[in-house]
């Protein structure tokens, strides 16, 4: 299972913004598709679901070394909309870097707080 | 032999159901900012009609999805969905006001509009006669933009 340092440029946004993002390797391992992907993600007490996701698609497909380094873009959708609270679940935007491996995947997760228009 | 309108089931419901009586409500817009208002108008048509508590409400409304697991039962795992209100504002209303336009603001605080599958937030605005049994209402949903 590989870990990744996963970092970007800003963590807050405006609807219609580029997210710049990097990615190191800090433990190695083989990969069949590295890609991000940035969710509106709906939580309550049971579920994690998300259905708007931007998606780089893969970017990287093969060994990770430690050391290794990858830059990516992804852009927030012009009608995205901001993060909310309710008393039973709560809306906010993910950005997951995935990595695509035999069993369990590899992930890296950072909030992004995109701004109300 | 009986003959009359099918019967799907639904009595003693079906039988009491009413939809708005001697009333009607009409928006001046279906969408808005947080911090924007809208005028709804309600205009009253036959106020012998209308017996009970009579008042307009502006609600959001809370749904989500939770899981429930049953390990020690018999009872499938299944997907429930559940609402509550989470804002709601009610006025009063006067049925011998023929007509009567009220301005409801949206506070700039109040929840987004959000359709979604596990969480959403719904708004409405109801114009309603409130009595034990079955309340009159019209209702009209709404979509708060952030």
């Amino acid at each position: 299972m590989a870990v990744f340092d996963l970092r970007l440029r800003a963590y807050q946004a405006k609807p219609g913004d580029t997210l710049y993002g990097w990615v190191g390797i800090v433990q190695g391992g083989k990969t069949r598709g590295l890609e991000a992907e940035l969710r509106y993600v709906e939580e309550t007490r049971s579920y994690d679901e998300a259905n708007t996701i931007v998606t780089t698609g893969p970017f990287y497909v093969g060994p990770l070394n430690p050391g290794q380094a990858f830059e990516f873009t992804l852009q927030v959708p012009a009608d995205a909309k901001p993060a909310q609270n309710g008393n039973h679940g709560r809306l906010y935007w993910q950005l997951d870097l995935k990595s695509d491996e035999p069993g369990f995947d590899s992930h890296a997760r950072v909030g992004v707080e995109v701004l109300a228009p | 032999m009986t003959t009359g309108p099918p019967d799907f089931g639904f009595a003693p419901v079906a039988n009491q159901f009413r939809g708005a009586e001697g009333f009607s409500l009409v928006l001046d817009r279906y969408e808005l900012r947080r911090g924007e208002s809208l005028v709804a108008t309600v205009l009253v048509t036959d106020p012998s009609a209308i017996t009970g508590t009579f008042e307009l409400g502006l609600v959001c409304t809370e749904r989500w999805a939770d899981y429930h697991h049953h390990a020690r039962s018999d009872m499938h795992d299944h997907r429930q969905t559940y609402e509550e209100p989470i804002y709601q504002w009610w006025l009063p209303l006067d049925r011998n006001q023929p007509r009567t336009d009220l301005t409801l603001p949206v506070v700039p605080e109040a929840p987004f509009s959000h359709v979604g599958s596990a969480l959403s937030f719904l708004w409405t605005v109801t114009a309603r006669d409130r009595r034990s049994g079955f309340d009159k209402l019209e209702r009209h949903d709404l979509t708060v933009l952030p």
